[in-house]
């Protein structure tokens, strides 16, 4: 009887707890079906016109093109970058080893506004005038992290000895990488990657320091829209947002496992 | 078809001197055992053989060659790790082809090898699992197949089969005899199992801290212990000390059963070991030449033998073990504690230890 009562208490404090975290994205979503040039909830007529609004602003569509690209861009740059990393901060035993980590995961506990203030004055100090550069070489200091943290995990989970039995069965060092490591440490490097994009995509602290007038990313894009207008067509992008998000965090969980990932 | 040479092989770490001046050699198509106890230096003088650690000082030699300056890659050693090490991306198949990849052996050479020696190893209907698929002693034969597929003149085993039952294991020591001897290959092999040394070996190296103990065949290391640290760790429990006295062992309150080979001057002391079960017992205490007289002080049943512990005169403890075979396998036990008896051994039981 009162294991039954624990169990109907503790499934409801689970049910309460995803429902306040999802609430708000699932008004959003509702949101964006209001056919009225208010955000109001429940919408009193749906219409998928926000959509076709959102689609065709300007800003957005802009933003979208040039987050998506920069996205893309830094994953590509940070990963390969994070792999020779971690693999070197996993096989050094050197005493500066455990400095140089914590500097290289430094931006996963640094706020995001401190990383980019750093990063404006430091490109500044570098003469790096070019918003499109700005933003990549951001992105990609911020993802890093993600890269390294993610391949160090899956390095950890391997038994050294794979390396030394390909050793001795001939392969160098090179095509012992390509063969063995590589291989066994897919999984982490391909997770760093998605996580990178995710981070890059939805980013607002970092390339708020970065950006200029002609360049800029759709999370910022949104923000200035919501300086003087507050109708739907922001719930409308958001829930298009939610969408790819979701898409490829389902598409991790699918290849990976994101659970396994996140607790390496 | 190879011959292995040690000379002074060191090995430090930090301030830590994991293996210190071994020098052994080792005949073209020998099986040699490194026997010590855990962190004894077994594996880091194996890693050093196979081009995995560079020694600190000290030479390897191959059929003479030198080879300590050369990559594991390039000695070709076969090599079977303690944690078997299979690659778990692979199939059997592949597994065991890596070598011979690695070597851009032609793709039907490589079929052909691989599968004939699969069905050396009793494989061949699993070539296509993974090696999470197997179960232990399948994955050692897998380890031990894809070591002896570059065809190694030299194979290298540390604990290969550490985690396996006592049944699957033994199967496994005869097989292993089996293969090396059929292919005549130079093995080197670990372990802290002092059964498993003897019974595979030609020549067994017993290992402490770092050095070389004693080396010689089974039967040497096993019937004539020259440390007190390898008659330890071949079994024998009864240490006493003695002194010569003109070409007579003086120990325990008696002489010893001789004639024994006097090392040192009269008066100078020896340690000696001698196996419990060498130590025969007769009731009353007479004392003659060539037995000591003892109490009784603990007579411990073990099923296929009995144990007595016993306190000779001057005070040391010795332990006498007999077999309960036969009728003496039914009789009450022959003594009880307080008993006075007699003990003796044949003259080659003693083992003098060097100190
Ligand atoms: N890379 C290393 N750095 C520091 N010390 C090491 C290293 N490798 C081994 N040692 C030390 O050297 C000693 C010998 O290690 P080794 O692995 O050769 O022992 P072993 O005889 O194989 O033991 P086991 O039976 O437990 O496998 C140990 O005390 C170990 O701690
Ligand atoms: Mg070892």
């Amino acid at each position: 009887m009162i294991g039954l009562m624990q169990r109907v208490s503790f499934r409801s404090l689970i049910i309460g707890s995803y429902i306040f975290l999802l609430a708000p994205l699932i008004c959003v979503v509702v949101v964006s079906f209001n056919a009225e040039p208010v955000q109001q909830f429940p919408p009193r007529s749906w219409s998928l016109r926000w959509y076709a609004h959102a689609l065709q602003l300007e800003s957005f569509r802009n933003g979208a093109v040039i987050s998506f690209a920069l996205a893309v861009a830094a994953g590509l740059l940070a990963t390969p970058i994070g792999v020779l990393a971690a693999i070197g901060l996993h096989r050094s035993h050197w005493r500066g080893k455990s400095a140089l980590e914590a500097i290289f995961l430094a931006p996963l506990i640094v706020p995001g506004i401190v990383t980019g203030i750093s990063l404006l004055i430091a490109l500044a100090a570098l003469d790096v005038r070019e918003a499109p550069l700005r933003l990549l070489l951001g992105h990609t200091v911020a993802i890093l992290p993600y890269s390294i943290r993610t391949v160090l995990a899956s390095l950890a989970r391997l038994d050294p000895a794979l390396e030394e039995a390909a050793e001795t069965l001939g392969a160098s060092g090179l095509r012992s990488f390509r063969y063995i490591l590589l291989p066994l440490i897919r999984p982490g490097i391909l997770a760093g990657l998605v996580f990178g994009l995710i981070l890059s995509f939805d980013d607002v602290s970092v390339s708020l320091f970065l950006v200029d007038a002609r360049t800029t990313t759709l999370p910022l894009a949104i923000m200035s829209y919501l300086e003087y207008s507050f109708d739907p067509s922001i719930a409308a992008i958001s829930s298009m947002l939610i969408a790819v998000t979701l898409g490829l965090a389902v598409l991790l969980e699918r290849s990976f496992g994101l659970k396994r990932l996140l607790a390496g | 078809m190879a011959h292995v040479q040690l000379s002074d092989l060191s090995k430090r770490y930090g301030v830590f001197q994991a293996v210190e001046t071994v020098s052994m050699e080792v005949q073209s198509g020998e099986f040699l055992t490194l026997l010590g106890p855990s962190g004894c230096g077994k594996t880091t003088t194996l890693r050093m053989v196979a081009g995995l650690v560079p020694p600190t000082t000290g030479t390897v030699r191959i059929d003479g060659r030198d080879v300590t300056a050369l990559s594991a890659a390039q000695r070709g050693i076969g090599m079977v790790f303690q944690s078997l090490a299979l690659f778990p991306h692979m199939t059997v198949t592949e597994n065991v082809a890596f070598g011979l990849k690695m070597r851009r052996v032609a793709p039907a050479e490589i079929a052909r090898r691989v599968r004939s020696l699969l069905e050396i190893v009793r494989l061949a209907h699993l070539a296509d699992r993974y090696p999470n698929q197997l179960s232990g002693g399948q994955q050692q034969r897998v380890a031990l197949a894809r070591a002896l597929v570059i065809e190694p003149s030299i194979l290298i085993l540390d604990e290969p089969f550490g985690a396996l039952d006592r049944k699957l294991r033994e199967a496994m020591q005869v097989e292993l005899r089996q293969i090396t001897r059929d292919l005549h290959i130079t093995a080197l092999f670990v372990t802290h199992d002092q059964e498993e040394a003897l019974m595979l070996s030609d020549l067994v190296a017993v290992m402490n801290q770092g050095r070389v103990e004693q080396l010689g065949t089974p039967q040497e290391v096993f019937r004539a212990p020259r440390t007190r640290f390898v008659a330890d760790f071949m079994g024998v429990t009864n240490f006493l000390k003695g002194r010569w006295s003109g070409g007579v062992l003086l120990a325990g309150g008696g002489a010893l059963p001789g004639p024994l080979q006097q090392v040192g001057a009269d008066g100078s002391t020896v340690e000696l070991a001698i196996r419990p079960e060498e130590v025969l017992l007769q009731p009353g205490a007479e004392a003659t030449t060539g037995a000591l007289t003892a109490a009784v002080l603990q007579a411990v049943y073990h099923g296929t033998s009995t144990s007595y512990t016993l306190r000779l005169p001057d005070g040391q403890t010795l332990m006498s073990r007999e077999p309960n075979d036969g009728a003496s396998g039914y009789a009450p036990l022959r003594f009880s504690a307080g008993d006075a008896v007699t003990a003796r051994w044949r003259p080659e039981a003693v083992h003098l230890l060097q100190s």
